[in-house]
């Protein structure tokens, strides 16, 4: 008796996104434990890409194309993917920890009868129980749950599971579900605002892009500068020892002596990630870290590792960015 | 108007707090001193700028807590809130946020709100459920993750923050609906410091503690048990990027486009 597992996406982009990868990715995890079939809900925009994606691995993908609504896909995901779940009747329903899920998959629980378990790390079979490991106090600890009912609905976090493909034996297929028109909300959206593109500063920049020794010489900081400038609500910093050599003003340091910052966004370029260094960006939200060194300790806290040499990765980086503009 | 504002009790000192010895759960101390949620307390400090904006209203606090959670709920008050009420439970008592949404719910069914507020998510469990939970229960409609929130006779004019600071901005017809819920994001506001003339007044009302079983029978009812606690790896799950350079970059840029940061 397969388990049927039921993979809730939002689709902004034409590509697919990362998340989408990695839901497929924690149904993989789930299916070297028991036996599974997958169906998927893509939601949103430019779905052609993703749904191939989803069929080429095995799924039974249902596309809701939400571009004709006025309203935000958050108010409607509720009313839309209910009745579809109803039909399809999952034991496990993923979907991304964002402010997508957030928006419906607790109310959608409720309704269910299901256990809600967010912003799952890691899952693991224990006493013939699927155990659901999430963090709580701030990372501090991890919580390991498991559900108490039949059904469960769970939200994982951003990077936690490998966008993996699944066994591709299995026949895909796809369906275009169309909104009914009688679907409302009393939540109308008025229009979207995206923040200004312009430099901000230091404290409230979204996205910090910091060098280390590694970037090699003086003359490389103004390769850093341009490369911030890739990024929107960007600033620039470093690592105290790049700042003892007098490469960077004391005022764009990052670390136990310097700044603690903790931005959207975090790109240590050439720096090793001594304890120092961490405690000043170690909670940033996401962690990447270009690195020619692939024992560099910087690895051992990021989210993205990239070990190639900083100067040629930022400079393609660069030429490819430009390009695009 | 009327709005209820739902915040939970949180241990102070975290860095000092141990797992007990079942190993799953927080460790209680006798003397453990417990603050308002940081969320919860940007969702009192918008009820009570309304409050200061719209003559006539009123604001309820209510928690899910032990008796000594009333520290809270007379912070909340002397912010300026009117009334304050406990839904008690035994100290050390894990209760999901289904559990706890159930009996939140109750609460709003047994008297009429406008508004209902609930911090977005607890500092501690950081499950982000207890407000849509409440609103599901209720059949009414929901925004969270709100960063504004505008209010007049006619329309009620929400922002709401996605990712990459991506934000939606939203209207609700005041006559198309009855009673809708908000969970707050941190950033609305500045939560004030209550005055100490708030906070002796606040101290002097009476609280309504709610500790009847037939109303506390959902206790029972949980959709999720801890199995074990235990102290995290530190390490993130860092995902590498193999391949050619431009293979690299190429993905690289991707993630970063999907996170709306690129100019």
């Amino acid at each position: 008796m397969k388990t049927t597992i039921f993979i809730i996406a939002e689709q902004i982009e034409k590509k697919v996104s990362s998340m989408a990868k990695e839901l497929l990715g924690c149904a993989f995890e789930i299916e070297k434990i028991i036996p599974v079939s997958v169906h998927t809900i893509l939601i949103g925009d430019h779905l052609d890409h993703a749904t191939d994606y989803f069929v080429d691995n095995g799924c039974q993908v249902k596309s809701v194309d939400l571009s004709p609504l006025k309203a935000s896909p958050l108010d409607m995901a509720l009313k839309i993917i209910e009745p579809i779940i109803n039909t399809v009747q999952p034991t496990i329903i993923i979907t991304g920890h964002n402010s997508f899920s957030i928006a419906f998959l607790p109310q959608l629980a409720i309704h269910l009868d299901a256990s809600c378990i967010t912003g799952v790390k890691k899952i693991f079979q224990k006493d013939n129980q699927l155990v659901f490991s999430r963090y709580i106090w701030n990372t501090k600890f991890e919580s390991q749950v498991y559900s108490e009912k039949k059904r469960i609905a769970i939200s994982i976090l951003a990077g936690a599971f490998q966008a993996k493909q699944m066994n591709t034996e299995r026949p895909g297929s796809k369906i275009q579900v169309e909104v009914p028109d009688n679907l409302t909300t009393p939540i109308k959206l008025q229009f979207i605002s995206r923040p200004p593109d312009t430099e901000s500063n230091f404290d409230d920049a979204d996205v910090i892009v910091a060098a280390g020794q590694g970037i090699g010489a003086l003359e490389n900081i103004e390769k850093l500068r341009l490369f911030s400038k890739c990024f929107k609500r960007s600033s620039i910093a470093g690592s105290r020892p790049l700042i003892d050599m007098g490469w960077l003003p004391y005022k764009y340091q990052v670390g136990i002596t310097g700044k603690t910052v903790s931005p959207f966004i975090y790109i240590a370029c050439g720096i090793s990630g001594s304890s120092q260094h961490v405690a000043g960006m170690g909670s940033s939200e996401y962690i990447v870290a270009i690195n020619s060194d692939p024992n560099a300790a910087i690895f051992n806290v990021s989210d993205l590792c990239i070990v190639h040499d900083t100067i040629e990765f930022m400079d393609k980086c660069m030429e490819i960015i430009c390009l695009a503009l | 108007m009327k709005i209820l504002v739902c915040v939970k009790p949180i241990l102070e000192n975290s860095e000092n707090i141990q797992i007990n010895s079942q190993g799953n759960g927080i460790h209680m101390t006798q003397n453990a001193k417990y603050r308002l949620n940081r969320f919860d307390a940007h969702a009192v400090e918008a009820a009570v700028v309304i409050k200061e904006q719209i003559p006539g209203t009123s604001i309820d606090i209510v928690t899910v807590g032990p008796s000594f959670s009333d520290t809270i709920v007379k912070r909340a008050m002397g912010m300026g809130a009117d009334n304050g009420m406990i839904i008690q439970i035994e100290p050390g008592l894990y209760l999901p946020p289904s559990t706890i949404s159930a009996l939140l719910a109750k609460i709003a069914r047994q008297r009429t709100y406008d508004f209902i507020f609930c911090g977005m998510m607890s500092e501690d469990e950081m499950n982000a459920q207890t407000g849509q939970m409440i609103a599901a229960r209720l059949n009414i409609p929901v925004i969270s993750g709100v960063i504004d929130v505008q209010i007049s006779d006619q329309q009620i004019q929400v922002i709401r923050e996605r990712e990459g600071g991506v934000r939606e901005h939203l209207v609700v017809n005041r006559s198309d609906i009855q009673t809708m819920l908000l969970t707050i994001q941190a950033g609305i506001n500045q939560p004030r410091y209550p005055g100490l003339s708030a906070l002796l007044n606040a101290n002097s009302k009476k609280l309504s503690i709610i500790n009847d079983k037939e109303f506390l029978s959902e206790i029972s009812q949980r959709d999720q048990s801890i199995r074990a606690i235990h102290k995290a790896t530190k390490t993130r799950q860092g995902k590498y990027i193999d391949g050619v350079i431009d293979d690299k970059v190429k993905q690289f840029i991707d993630i970063m486009k999907e996170r709306n940061v690129l100019i």
